[in-house]
């Protein structure tokens, strides 16, 4: 499947997130930055001067700011070191840690930190992008009828009636587990007795799409640090093994594409390539935890199916049965997910944060309660973009 | 820690699209300290020793959290690089001409971006010795200090604001108490001995009551003001004109302030609004001057 | 352990003032076709392109997540797609990285920049300052050059008649590359008297607006010959990023190049620049770079002034292509510093081409006055 055994390994090795907040009028883009880079920093055990290499990644037009790596200079700690930014919308956070993987297995660079932020509320709000436009900055990324698509499939599928409570349990599991997280930005407290009432009274979007399944608009950052084999050991006892990732995007611009290769989601091409590659027979089977890039619990739902590659009705049942609770048979979003907080250019990166310190096993109220040896981390963007990452506890696949 | 709103500034971006920027804690009490105190403030590294500015909440070498070590800058600096910018585009804050210099204040390491007003085109260089000039209306910004000028003894004269210098919005006044000596000397200069200057018991028959100020008294502050102040040295006055509003009394302070209100681009002449005020802001005149603003030096050897 | 990437085709379209006929995608595409032409490379999973890093930037094409604008028409439909937004020197340190860890055999770069679509390039590089205390005073990527400038031709004896040299220069290397931006040639007296911008750099001191599109191929080394007879080898890359604020930077210490530069000769294994290179192209968006930046890579030690006096220029064969100066966009100039180094290393430079070049250095900056370099280091 063309994947070669990487030129070395790669470790997460520290990490550290800001708080997610709807407001950060107390620090300008580079303090918050820092911020998360301390915590990174700290949570290594490293000092600034360990780090070979900054990889910075945001969305210009969401602060307007142009090449804003070289003003977050000043909270990066870039300065004197070799700097790299990408950006590829809300893949971005994913893109940040497949290219400081690509960086350190290269052999060029030892220890890389990169570092995903966005601070929306600096943003264009009259736009719309505030906390109750999440879903006009979903059309915006969603382009027209795709936005509700997801209810609408799982609706013309499963039915009604089964279709919105299916929905409704994945966003009060992620309620649930955002209460976990003392890092969330929203965490209601939902409870089960509330499903019916919720189900008619949060203020309908798009068809079937109401406020309460939609994603968070947040100010914040993530920063993550990676280092070789080597010098992983030296920095810590319990590195996170990068064994894979993937990227797959979709978007026509030529209208050349519709409909005819390949007939199936970014989701679901990248899961089969990277299972395949990676000769995952049952994904179920073998991941300990998913932290899914889900920016609407209707999207949740469907996307289970692709990431693990169910058919019929396979994915509704393990919502049903809650078996993607903390303690269920496979986790999903222990931490509370992109719903439970969305700071944009960041959002793809706690996905694998998240996952890391679960394999790790310090994810603080939020860790799962058994053993986590393999972990998957999703990242999505643009029309339908993927990037999805497998890590490991142990070096030995 | 909570966060007070009022705490922070909020800037709005200038595009199509309306944006708003947090400066954040430390940016804010550089911001507040420009706006209240019109003090420049720098912040110290105690790692690498040196104190910057602008603001910063840590050290990018040292990677030292710095937020808290504010020090107390001089307003005044050195010009350590400059450019004149001539090309003019929608984002400059000023029409060009005009110099942006890099200006290490006294008691900072690093240089200051700004801009430099009062000093010919032509004489601007690199160790210039400068002083910031606040702005009379805050805008909450590094705009606080609307620009630096060349710190004054250095010439031999202090030239006033050329034409290209001068903008619309631009004022300065001059302020004395009106003294019975100041009277008496006015009405020998002028040959107005007219008793409801001089004699108290005369004046005291008179609307007034008592013995006021000679009009053209008060009216002739604005003399130091135009001709000395803003445009300042070189100035030609072409035409003064003045309404008389309220009287003069003996002891009253008169503020007499010009404020620059057309730029007749034509002629390269500057019209001005004129106005009298004393101590209670009563206006005791107003009225408008029409002037040619000081000619830029002519090229001299050092 | 994989120690070479290899480029094995480059494809472009030629640098113009304003390609008003063509939205990016069309000029992305047309490159997008030679490099499957000129290589026969597919797009197979296993084979294939698996991975394309773009190369744009969102502001001057004035769309948020401009790269979401042409993931099929540079092959990522359904494959990977990483945009880095900054100079492409670094799309090409990154695409390096992506093959010699393992990870990808082929990297497909692909780049664009439509400089003509803003109202002006300043108003976007001013853009680039922080809200509070830089961008209101209008600083952008033009005057803050002239800072440096300033102050590096006082240290360096760089002359505004070195200028003109620098500048009539440029536009008779340019007239020879069929790929250039057309210009006027020049005389040095046209240049002596072009008017200010901002002193000291002159209208003719800097590089024109300019639209341009450009893709390349790298492979492993082990595979380069499936694409092409002729590969070129990267053999070093580095770069480095300076302090943000202009006057916490020693503007004309090159510090940003200089550790750049360092880091590619030791990967390339280069000890001493000045005998090591055969094609140097430097990223000179002002003519005042030309000399500093050949002091930042250890051409010119004895001062930029003393090294054009000494036919430096020529001795060192530096910007045989015109360079930035004749007219490339912003994000796209050090990928057009590698395609000269490039195609002067296979042979095919035309007019240009210089006899036996085993080796080039190209070099590209991002930000103002240079505050971020990349050099990346050519071999046959
Ligand atoms: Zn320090």
């Amino acid at each position: 499947m063309g994947s070669k055994k990487k030129n070395r390994n790669v470790g997460i090795v520290g990490i550290g997130e800001t708080k997610f907040s709807s407001h950060r009028e107390d620090v300008n883009q580079p303090e918050m930055i820092h911020e998360a880079v301390k915590g990174a920093l700290d949570d290594a055990g490293l000092s600034i001067d360990d780090i070979d290499c900054v990889v910075h990644g945001n969305m210009e037009l969401f602060e307007m700011v142009h090449q804003p790596d070289l003003w977050h200079t000043l909270g990066t700690g870039a300065y004197g070191k070799d700097a790299y930014r990408l950006t590829t919308g809300g893949t971005t956070g994913g893109t940040l840690v497949a290219a400081a993987d690509n960086l350190v297995a290269s052999g060029m660079y030892d220890t890389v930190l990169a570092i995903g932020f966005e601070k929306l509320q600096e943003g264009h709000t009259t736009g719309g992008i505030t906390n109750m436009a999440d879903p006009l900055w979903a059309r915006k990324l969603q382009s027209g009828a795709l936005t509700d698509s997801a209810a609408v499939k799982v609706i013309a599928e499963f039915g009604e009636e089964r279709a919105r409570r299916a929905a409704m349990i994945y966003r009060i599991i992620m309620d649930k587990h955002a209460c976990l997280n003392p890092n969330s930005h929203r965490a209601f407290g939902l409870d089960w007795d509330q499903m019916e009432d919720l189900m008619t009274s949060s203020p309908p979007l798009i068809g079937d799409l109401r406020l309460i399944h939609m994603c968070s608009q947040s100010d914040g950052a993530c920063a993550m640090i990676f280092a070789s084999e080597e010098r992983a050991w030296e920095i810590t006892d319990r590195p996170v093994w990068i064994r894979d990732h993937i990227t797959i995007h979709r978007e026509e611009t030529l209208n050349l594409c519709v409909n005819y290769y390949p007939n199936e989601t970014t989701h679901r091409f990248a899961a089969e390539k990277l299972y395949e590659r990676n000769n995952i027979k049952d994904p179920i089977e073998y991941f300990d935890v998913f932290e899914m890039y889900d920016p609407s619990a209707w999207w949740g739902v469907d996307w289970l199916r692709d990431f693990f590659l169910l058919e019929g009705d396979e994915h509704l049942k393990l919502v049903e049965e809650k078996e993607i609770m903390i303690n269920g048979r496979m986790p999903v979003n222990p931490s509370g997910g992109v719903i439970a907080a969305n700071p944009i250019g960041a959002t793809a990166m706690v996905r694998v944060a998240e996952a890391a310190k679960q394999v790790r096993g310090n994810a603080g109220p939020h860790q799962i309660p058994r053993p986590v040896n393999h972990a998957m981390a999703s990242s999505f963007g643009g029309t339908m973009w993927t990037v999805l990452f497998m890590l490991e506890k142990e070096l030995n696949w | 820690m909570s966060t007070a709103r009022e705490d922070c500034f909020t800037m709005e971006g200038k595009l199509a699209l309306p944006y708003q920027y947090f400066a954040g804690l430390t940016g804010s009490r550089f911001l507040i300290s420009l706006r209240d105190q019109k003090k420049i403030k720098g912040l110290k590294c105690n790692k690498c020793n040196k104190i910057f500015v602008p603001p910063r909440s840590t050290c990018e070498i040292c990677f030292e959290e710095i937020s808290g070590n504010w020090v107390d800058l001089k307003n005044s600096g050195t010009v350590t690089g400059f450019t004149i910018i001539r090309y003019e585009e929608p984002h400059q804050p000023v029409k060009p001409p005009y110099i942006l210099a890099l200006i290490k204040l006294d008691g900072a390491d690093t240089p200051l971006t700004h801009i430099v007003k009062g000093v010919p085109l032509s004489k601007m260089k690199v160790g210039m010795k400068v002083k910031a000039m606040f702005a009379k209306k805050s805008t909450s910004s590094i705009m606080d200090i609307d620009h630096f000028r060349p710190v004054e003894g250095k010439p031999k004269f202090e030239m006033g604001y050329t034409y290209d210098e001068l903008e619309v919005g631009m004022s300065a006044s001059f302020s004395k108490t009106i003294s019975e000596s100041d009277v008496y000397l006015f009405a020998g200069i002028s040959g107005d001995f007219n008793p409801m200057h001089l004699n108290e018991e005369f004046a005291k028959m008179t609307p007034f009551g008592t013995r006021i100020a000679h009009g053209a008294l008060p009216q002739s502050l604005i003399a130091p003001v135009l001709g000395m102040k803003l445009p300042g040295l070189g100035t030609v006055a072409l035409e003064i004109m003045a309404r008389f509003k309220a009287p003069t009394y003996f002891g009253d302070t008169i503020t007499a302030t010009g404020e620059v209100v057309e730029k007749l681009e034509k002629k390269r002449w500057v019209r001005m609004a004129l106005t009298w005020t004393n101590q209670k802001d009563e206006l005791v005149a107003e009225g408008s001057a029409l002037v040619i603003p000081p000619m830029p030096l002519p090229q001299q050897a050092e | 352990m994989r120690r070479k990437v290899a480029v094995c085709a480059v494809a472009q379209i030629k640098n113009e003032p304003d390609i008003w006929y063509q939205r990016f995608q069309g000029m992305l595409f047309d490159c997008f076709e030679s490099i499957v032409e000129q290589t026969g490379v597919t797009f197979d999973m296993e084979k294939g392109i698996r991975n394309v890093v773009t190369c744009s930037d969102d502001v001057f094409d004035a769309r948020t997540i401009s790269d979401s604008g042409m993931t099929d028409v540079v092959g990522a439909h359904y494959r990977g797609e990483e945009k880095t937004a900054q100079d492409g020197i670094n799309a090409l340190g990154y695409a390096m990285a992506a093959i010699l860890s393992g990870h990808d055999d082929l990297i497909l770069i692909m780049g664009h920049c439509k400089e003509s679509q803003s109202e002006s390039r300043q108003m976007c590089t001013n853009l680039a300052f922080d809200p509070f205390f830089c961008r209101p005073l209008g600083l952008d990527f033009l005057n803050a050059s002239a800072f440096q400038a300033r102050a590096y031709m006082e240290k360096s004896g760089v002359t505004d008649d070195h200028l003109a040299r620098i500048v009539v220069r440029s536009r008779e290397n340019g007239a020879k590359n069929p790929y250039a931006r057309k210009n006027e040639l020049l005389t040095k007296e046209a240049v002596l008297n072009s008017p200010m911008l901002s002193d000291p750099i002159r209208e003719l001191h800097q590089y024109p607006v300019t639209d341009w599109a450009i893709g390349m191929l790298l492979s492993c080394e082990e595979r380069a010959r499936e694409f092409t007879d002729n590969p070129i080898y990267i053999t070093g890359f580095g770069n480095c990023m300076d302090s943000y604020f202009l006057g916490d930077r020693d503007l004309t210490s090159n510090f940003a190049l200089k550790k750049a530069a360092g880091r590619a000769f030791r990967m390339a294994g280069v000890k001493d620049a000045k005998d090591a290179f055969d094609i140097v192209e430097l990223n000179d968006a002002c003519a005042y770079q030309l000399p500093m930046w050949a002091e930042g890579v250890g051409l010119a030690e004895e001062g930029g002034g003393a090294w054009i006096d000494g036919n430096g220029m020529e001795k060192h064969n530096v910007n045989l292509s015109g360079g930035m100066l004749n007219g490339n966009p912003i994000m796209l100039g050090g990928l057009a510093r590698t395609v000269e180094a490039f195609l002067q290393l296979r042979g095919e430079a035309g007019e240009r081409q210089v006899d036996g070049v085993r080796k080039a250095l190209a070099h590209g900056t991002t930000g103002p006055a240079g505050q971020h370099h990349g050099v990346i280091i050519l071999e046959k």
